[in-house]
């Protein structure tokens, strides 16, 4: 708003005294006046006196009132006395009546009135110099009036302008506090859900939130179980209930969302009448959700209408609430999958430990941490001699998976070992070993082996041992018969009986042979004598025997246990042979029998070197042996112990050092 | 009486041989079952000891080409005792089933002579 300086006036050709009449002749007597007194005036009619007020500079105006026009005077000189109230106003009041005088002075605002008055002139001069004083005043008032005005509408605007700022303000902070407090609400909700773990805690949750507003009873929770069932979950009263149903209990298919008929289904389940209820089908993103039915219901007592202050509480609500079920029921399936991964890992009857290069277990399974062996089978440097690679290093270093067996004690494990990468890296970093106990099958295998050695032995052994029977027999007969052609004492006699005894022998030894390896009796279980046994079983071993000394201690009398003779006798047979071989040229085998209490033992001993403490543990491992290539497999002690074992004996090392061995059989005496 | 001894291990028949002729029969040998079957036919004889393997024909094959041993006594004779029992050489028209080695060689003798005895009475 811009401040105008007021139009200068012009104030050259203006005395400042002006004579205003309605009547022209009164100019001239006002003139005659004023004129011995040098006093310039400019005389104005009433009619042009605005203008010239509007034009020229004016101190005093004389107003020359006459009564016939009274009340036009009077209404002029209110105008002007109010358009121009620096002017001092002077009337001249002629011939007037006190009543009109009385009219005009009350209604307009005059310096002085005069009325034929000697006085006038000095009054008028006196009116002249006071009109500076009230010029003045009235030119500052008038300057503060319009000051005051500016100031006013300036006021005027910028209270406008304040107030609409500060409305403005006002409304956006009103807004923003508001917002503010529903993203917090929303914030502590989040929060929340997101530190709930299980649909308990959610539940819970979600109560406390939903007490904010009001009209709306403790939540529900459907979530499909399977194909069949539903799990429940509602509050009764403070406590949370947690229900499973059949799913043929629900009225109606849930996914339709038809609230009456959830109602009916939830009024069966709760066993009560339920309010109006709102469900809300749970959306899931995750893969193993897509078709995974879950439903929050909420009974209120909204009536017909659902209240606005819900549908936009639970707006910015159903994503949370939808993820945080989500979140749980992953977690859920996750830790069922760990559940279940981990009862599979653990309930698996071999041994299995997952391990990186130092050995060092990551996880092992509940058969490895129980496992008797448990402190051999990660330690593959002390088993050096029983295999030859380690698997795991192999494992690692080929990145394939390997398998090698292992000797434990009188166990064989077979290891595979599969190379896993657990860290990320190209090269695999831990090994997965399974530990299978092969001890039994490799033990079968050997039988198996054992047998079909023995059996083509035994077809072998049969077959020479026929074709050899008839030249025995003929050697047997014919020295038989050439004996009566000799005299009793005479040197040719007893040749030919040596020879006939020799042939006798013969045919014994190979009689004995077709018992050993007649292995359709081998299963038989009989009772045997085990000194006749024993006695049987030397001379198939003379030649092992040859260059041994043999002490040959037999209990007096007979000896009877329950056993398969041909397999008692291949375990005395592999005994003694085991301990002729243990033994240098002059060694001593010393077989002793003998009863003690309920059990029979056989004793059977050498001189040899004895067998080192190192292996001592493994000599009844099948396939065990510390004979050359082809001279045995290895089966024999671990066939034999298994022979005993299954006679309801024991097969022992008694003892072993540096001046000999002794192993013992020990058989229940038969029940005779 | 004729005794017939059929066996291809030749210490076998030569000591039947000698231990028949000893007891004072007339005894003819024959290597295998072929030879055997030629002189069972020329020979008659009234005892037969026949081993039950041999090259050519086996001993029951020999009895079977002779079909009716009639009176006869016929003993097979085995070293593979399992194979054969009484009852089943009976079947193939053997008299008696001698085990080999024998015992005591004058046992064959001795069975053969009181077999014989029985089946010409």
């Amino acid at each position: 708003m811009e401040w105008m300086p007021d139009p200068v006036k012009d104030d050259s050709n203006s005395p400042g005294l002006v004579f205003s009449s309605s009547d022209v002749e009164k100019f001239e007597v006002f003139a005659s006046k004023f004129k011995s007194k040098k006093v310039e005036f400019s005389a104005v009619s009433h009619t042009n006196l605005e203008k010239y007020l509007e034009e020229h500079q004016v101190k005093v105006i004389v107003f020359d009132a006459s009564e016939k026009l009274l009340h036009d005077q009077i209404q002029l000189s209110q105008h002007l006395q109010s358009t121009f109230p620096e002017i001092n106003w002077v009337l001249s009041a002629d011939g007037f009546s006190i009543s009109n005088l009385e009219t005009i002075l009350n209604s307009s605002d005059f310096y002085a009135v005069f009325c034929e008055d000697g006085k006038f002139l000095q009054t008028l001069e006196k009116a002249i110099e006071s009109q500076g004083e009230r010029k003045d005043y009235y030119d500052t008032l008038k300057k503060v009036k319009v000051q005051n005005k500016k100031l006013e509408e300036l006021n005027k605007n910028l209270e406008g302008i304040v107030h609409e700022r500060t409305m403005k303000e006002f409304v956006a902070s009103n807004k923003t506090s508001r917002s503010l407090k529903t993203i917090r609400g929303l914030l502590s909700f989040i929060k929340s859900m997101s530190r709930v773990s299980n649909a308990d805690e959610f539940m819970v949750e979600l109560q406390r939130e939903l007490k904010k507003i009001s009209g709306i009873m403790p939540p529900l929770l459907v979530l499909q179980e399977g194909k069949h069932s539903l799990r429940l979950f509602y509050f009764q009263g403070r406590q949370l209930i947690e229900k499973k149903v059949s799913r043929s209990q629900v009225v109606g298919d849930l996914s339709a969302q038809n609230p009456s008929d959830l109602r009916s289904s939830m009024t069966n389940f709760l066993g009560r009448p339920m309010g109006a209820i709102e469900i809300e089908k749970m959306q899931f993103q995750a893969k193993e959700l897509l078709n995974f039915e879950a439903f929050v219901v909420f009974e209120n007592n909204f009536g017909d209408k659902i209240v606005s202050e819900y549908i936009d509480f639970m707006k910015d609500r159903w994503p949370i609430i939808n993820m945080a079920l989500e979140n749980i029921l992953i977690k859920e399936g996750m830790h069922n999958i760990a559940r279940q991964w981990s009862r599979t890992f653990n309930e698996m009857k071999d041994p299995i430990a997952i391990m990186d290069s130092n050995y060092k277990l990551s996880l092992s399974n509940t058969a490895y941490n129980s496992s008797e062996d448990k402190k051999y089978l990660n330690d593959f440097s002390g088993l050096e001699s029983s295999f030859k690679e380690d698997p795991v290093q192999v494992a690692l270093a080929t990145g394939e998976t390997y398998s090698t067996d292992i000797h434990i004690k009188d166990k064989v494990y077979r290891v595979n070992s599969y190379p896993i990468h657990l860290d990320g890296q190209s090269q695999p970093s831990h090994v997965i070993n399974q530990y299978a106990d092969v001890t039994q099958s490799i033990d079968l295998q050997s039988r198996v082996i054992q047998g079909e050695k023995m059996a083509a032995v035994g077809l072998l052994a049969g077959n020479i041992a026929h074709e050899l029977n008839n030249p025995l027999t003929g050697i047997h007969s014919l020295a038989e018969l050439l004996l009566d052609d000799f005299e009793n004492e005479s040197n040719t006699y007893k040749d030919m009986d040596e020879i006939r005894m020799a042939a006798a022998r013969c045919q014994r030894i190979i009689k004995d042979l077709l018992d050993f390896s007649d292995l359709e009796t081998n299963a038989r279980v009989s009772e045997v004598e085990v000194n006749g046994l024993v006695r049987k079983t030397l001379p198939l071993l003379k030649m092992a025997m040859r260059m041994m000394n043999s002490n040959l201690n037999l209990s007096e009398g007979e000896l009877w246990v329950e056993c398969n003779p041909q397999l008692l006798q291949q375990v005395v047979f592999n005994l003694i042979n085991n301990a002729c071989q243990a033994m240098e040229e002059t060694g001593v085998l010393t077989v002793i029998t003998k009863q003690q209490g309920d059990e029979v033992s056989i004793i059977i001993r050498d001189t040899g070197s004895g067998i080192p403490d190192e292996i001592k543990e493994s000599v009844f491992d099948p396939f065990f042996t510390t004979k050359s290539e082809g001279k045995g497999t290895g089966l024999g002690l671990s066939m034999s112990k298994s022979v005993i074992e299954r006679a309801g004996g024991r097969l022992q090392l008694n003892h072993s050092s540096s001046d000999g061995t002794e192993f013992e059989v020990v058989l229940p005496k038969a029940k005779k | 009486m004729k005794v017939l001894i059929v066996d291809d291990e030749p210490l076998v028949r030569r000591s039947l041989e000698k231990v028949f002729a000893k007891s004072g029969h007339e005894v003819m040998v024959a290597a295998d079952g072929t030879e055997g079957l030629e002189c069972w036919k020329k020979f008659s004889p009234e005892g037969v000891v026949l081993d039950v393997l041999m090259p050519g024909l086996s001993g029951p094959e020999v009895i079977g080409e002779i079909g009716d041993v009639g009176k006869t006594a016929v003993a097979l004779i085995s070293a593979y005792s399992g194979d054969y029992d009484l009852d089943s050489v009976k079947k193939l028209g053997a008299d008696i089933f001698i085990e080999k080695p024998f015992d005591s060689i004058q046992d064959v003798v001795v069975q053969l002579e009181k077999i014989q005895e029985l089946k010409s009475r």
